[in-house]
């Protein structure tokens, strides 16, 4: 059940009818999320809600006993068991067969004869999100940034919250307990900034949707160098309103029952640097694996350039079991370690200079060409078909044809790119103007008329593969 | 809880108090009440929820509800900006918003159920005058369907039929067309894969979805009747044709003209042609056909004499060769299954079913291969058999000859339209008149568009696929 189908708008009013009601007692009220929560689980697939709960319980009986030691070395031992068992449950069903096939292919280069194994697990959907949740509530409870739930239906209600699930936002516990433990319910203002964001989020997804054959024709086979930029754009345009437009509805969706969830981007392709890319795109990725892997190997190491190196190593790893995304993952490390390190070196005036408007703007260029060239490496199925689009970009086989088409396709590319970092200006700015008449209706009643009038099936959200 | 009061600017009003303390749980302050003030409220922490929920619930109906008529206001802009030429997508929805119109509404006793080869081919009033003259008053209508897909075809086909049984009547006829590149493996596979095909059918659902069945559609299948639901207000004029008018105009009709490139000469007369068909081509008063006006017929005989240079009959050629698949005529078994189950279904609309196969240009039966027209005689006699039902077949119809076709599967409008019609309402009038007759009489003569079944059997009381011989 995605967020886009009538059945999830079904869902969701019913569930939201019900939390109101329900939300007096707030036991019961957190009893009901765990059952919409592992309701809504069930609709991708029965046969994995044991896996969500098994992991989410581990979390929680591994919190319990971190809290209840007494010994430093028993809480460690709890710390490393959550950790652990959800990590190799995520290596399991994640990447098992990466390992096997690569291991097979080793062997067999060194003269192994054997069959190649192979693990017919499916992928879970958002086991990569759900996992890393767990596994900061585990953490967070050892060092002590919040206490342990105690009863198991407080805990999964937060942990398992549907909104963010299978996509992100990455959730902490310190962010949303305080909020499931008060259940302040929706506030007369709030619920229309919720609609708002689910409405928005609709037509982000719808425009990633119309996006899609203009990436997939030419990331197919690239005709000219301008058929291939406007593809490479088309596709960093499609990523960001497919991700933002579900994270949108994320957002809007726990709004309405009043749960506030961390947002996840802030006009990610206006940013000057790939470092500041990251802090504004999928940014509870980057503050997780920042808190949880890199400030520990740094802290440890004290070699912040492998340490970023082996981060961004992992945050491809993370994205998916396929080479292509261990590429994607080195390239923005090493994109990162270069900023930093002409950052570390470049005089003071260089910094005055690139807070002003015509090197920002340069900067701007330059990150954004960077950024979405990597996306290639994220939507190639494989590295040489990402080296020949690469390629493409600069000698295409066909030369470039600079006509109508070609340029009003990258025109419309432009806008697709600039409208919604526009409309995420203003309500992340201004989110009290927003909810004012003169703005609410209009922007809502447009956004979802651009949904019934362009609005294809589109099909899945590109992030609920990981 | 507190009131939280806040100057407009959003600073806390120094000296400003609370108006009034609260308890428990308040629907609202109207800002006239507390002006006096000059505060306004900008945030309230606790309210009374069950308002609030039905404020969100409301909200979001009247969004919706606003949303739905913008759209119209937009496909109907849409509608009215784009020249005809490039929206064929809502010109093929709304002919056949027209003919599901016709068959709720109309008095029709003779439904002819097809593709465009229909829709070009079948002249209803000059069928009903030679039917007529042989002592056979009915009414018929031409429902021959443009989308090029097969299993649009076979959706629009149970569309129409349902929107006849609606009115509690039957047809006293339905003439069915069985097209051979319908068992074609070539156009299977492409028909499998299109994913525009969804698109239309969740349109043609929205138009056909009747108050009256709502309820029971909602038990059967409520994703897609709430879809459908959703789509209603928007007509004919579903979110793929509209897309599709947008871009064509975008990337066609507004190319500037240094850029442009010189339009091949087919293409600009044929889209003249189109224009002048306004917003449908659904003719109530030609029941369906496209009768071509006289403003029009210089611009359709420029297109007939294009379609009949020597290098478009050999792209016709071409094309029969690779997009349809028609001169290998490599048949697909699983797709012939499927128009003997469709036939069977929407026998339930008619009293009585005929099935005709529709000429093809001599420009393709002479390239043909003999084991070919074999492979295409048999299964035409397979379905004939398998379904039960009397089949003309006149794919090879001698009494055409090239210039009566304006391609390879279709006929011309001015010339030979009236022409096959006059010699289906012959072959018609044959199989109505012989099952008026006595058992035992003569058989059914010879020739193009034989009759191969001297009985019609009755879609109603046979089961399907099992004739009924009580006419025998």
């Amino acid at each position: 059940m995605t967020f886009t189908t009538i059945y999830f708008a079904l869902f969701l009013t019913v569930f939201v009818v019900l939390f109101h009601v329900a939300r007096r007692f707030p036991a019961r009220a957190r009893q009901l999320v765990v059952v919409a929560n592992i309701a809504f689980y069930a609709t991708w697939g029965i046969a994995y809600v044991p896996l969500l709960l098994g992991s989410s319980i581990l979390a929680f009986v591994a919190a319990r006993r971190i809290d209840a030691a007494g010994e430093a070395s028993q809480r460690r031992r709890w710390l490393v068991v959550g950790v652990v068992g959800c990590l190799a449950l995520l290596a399991i069903f994640k990447y098992a067969n990466f390992v096997l096939s690569n291991a097979y292919v080793v062997l067999h280069a060194a003269g192994w004869s054997g069959t190649e194994l192979y693990s017919d697990l499916a992928l879970p959907v958002g086991i990569s999100f759900f996992t890393f949740v767990n596994v900061a509530y585990v953490v967070d409870v050892y060092r002590r940034s919040i206490g342990a739930q105690h009863a198991v239906f407080d805990c999964l209600a937060p942990l398992t919250f549907f909104p963010h699930l299978l996509s992100g936002p990455i959730v902490r516990m310190p962010q949303l307990v305080p909020q499931f433990e008060r259940l302040a319910g929706i506030q007369a203002n709030t619920y229309r900034f919720g609609l708002l964001l689910l409405f928005l989020g609709l037509a982000k997804k719808t425009l990633a949707g119309l996006l899609d054959p203009v990436a997939a024709s030419v990331f197919a086979a690239p005709p000219s160098e301008l058929a291939a930029w406007t593809s490479v754009f088309a596709y960093a345009a499609q990523i960001y309103a497919d991700f933002c437009g579900y994270t949108d509805m994320a957002l809007g969706a726990a709004l309405l029952v009043g749960i506030e969830l961390p947002h996840n981007f802030e006009l990610p392709y206006v940013a000057t640097s790939p470092i500041d890319f990251w802090r504004r795109w999928h940014k509870t990725l980057s503050s997780w694996i920042h808190d949880y892997v890199f400030m520990p190997l740094a802290r440890s190491s004290r070699r912040t350039y492998a340490s970023l190196l082996i981060t961004w190593l992992l945050v491809g790893v993370w994205h998916g079991p396929k080479w292509t995304f261990v590429a994607y993952g080195l390239y923005h490390g090493l994109a990162i370690i270069a900023t930093r390190f002409i950052s570390k070196r470049a005089p003071d005036a260089w910094h005055d200079q690139a807070a002003r408007w015509p090197l920002a703007t340069l900067c701007r260029a330059i990150t954004f060409v960077v950024v979405a060239i990597s996306f290639i490496l994220f939507r190639s199925p494989d590295l040489g078909a990402a080296a020949r689009l690469a390629r493409s970009l600069f000698v295409a086989d066909a030369g470039s044809v600079f006509s109508y088409a070609a340029c009003l396709t990258l025109a419309l590319v432009a806008v697709a790119l600039v409208v919604p970092h526009l409309v995420d200006a203003v309500i992340w700015k201004r989110r009290d103007a927003v909810q004012r008449d003169l703005v609410f209706w209009p922007a809502s009643v447009l956004a979802v008329t651009f949904t019934l009038v362009f609005g294809t099936n589109a099909g899945s959200f590109i992030y609920f593969k990981f | 809880m507190p009131v939280v009061i806040v100057k407009g600017d959003g600073a806390i009003a120094g000296n400003a108090r609370p108006l009034c303390k609260i308890h428990g749980n308040f629907r609202s302050i109207h800002r006239s009440r507390i002006a006096s003030s000059h505060v306004s409220v900008v945030a309230v922490s606790e309210t009374r929820e069950p308002a609030v929920v039905m404020r969100a619930a409301g909200t979001a109906a009247l969004v919706l509800a606003l949303a739905l008529l913008t759209a119209r206001i937009f496909a109907e802009g849409v509608e009215r900006v784009v020249p005809i030429h490039s929206q064929f997508s809502l010109l093929d929805l709304s002919r056949t918003a027209g003919a599901i119109d016709a068959a709720e509404h109309e008095r029709v006793d003779v439904a002819f159920i097809g593709t465009s080869a229909v829709w070009f081919g079948f002249e209803p009033r000059r069928f009903d005058a030679e039917l007529a003259a042989r002592g056979h008053p009915l009414t018929s209508f031409n429902f021959g369907l443009v989308p090029t897909f097969l299993r649009l075809q076979r959706f629009f086909a149970d569309a129409i039929c349902e929107a006849h049984r609606a009115r509690g009547t039957r047809w006293t006829m339905m003439i069915y067309e069985i097209a051979p590149a319908e068992f074609l493996d070539k156009l299977v596979a492409q028909d499998l894969t299109d994913p525009s095909v969804a698109a239309y059918k969740e349109q043609v659902a929205a138009m056909t979805l009747r108050p009256a069945e709502l309820v029971s559609e909602l038990r059967r299948d409520p994703g897609s009747t709430l879809r459908a639901l959703l789509a209603k207000p928007l007509g004919h004029r579903g979110p793929a044709a509209v897309f599709e008018a947008v871009s064509t105009y975008l990337y066609e009709d507004l190319e500037p003209e240094p850029w442009r490139k010189p339009v091949p000469a087919l293409l600009a007369a044929v889209r003249p042609f189109w224009d002048l068909h306004r917003r449908t081509t659904w003719r109530p008063e030609a029941r369906g056909f496209l009768p071509v006006d006289p403003e029009a017929r210089a611009a359709y005989d420029e297109i007939m004499r294009l379609n009949h240079t020597e290098r478009e009959l050999a792209k016709q050629r071409v094309m029969a060769t690779e997009d349809l698949g028609l001169l290998p005529m490599e048949v697909n078994a699983a797709a012939v299954e499927r128009i003997i189950e469709q036939i069977r279904v929407l026998a339930r609309c008619p009293e009585r079913v005929v099935l005709v196969v529709m000429p093809l240009s001599p420009n393709i039966m002479r390239a043909m291969r003999p084991e070919a027209r074999k492979r295409l005689s048999d299964v035409i006699a397979k379905v004939e058999r398998d379904t039960g039902y009397p089949l003309l077949d006149f794919v090879d119809l001698p009494e055409l000859g090239l210039d009566d076709f304006y391609d390879a599967e279709h006929l011309s409008l001015t010339v030979s339209a009236g022409k096959f019609s006059s010699l289906l309402a012959d072959r018609v009038a044959e199989l109505l008149d012989y099952s008026a007759l006595p058992s035992g009489s003569a058989a059914a003569p010879g020739g193009a568009g034989r009759v191969d079944h001297p009985a019609l059997p009755s879609g109603s009381a046979a089961s399907p696929g099992k004739p009924d011989l009580r006419d025998r």
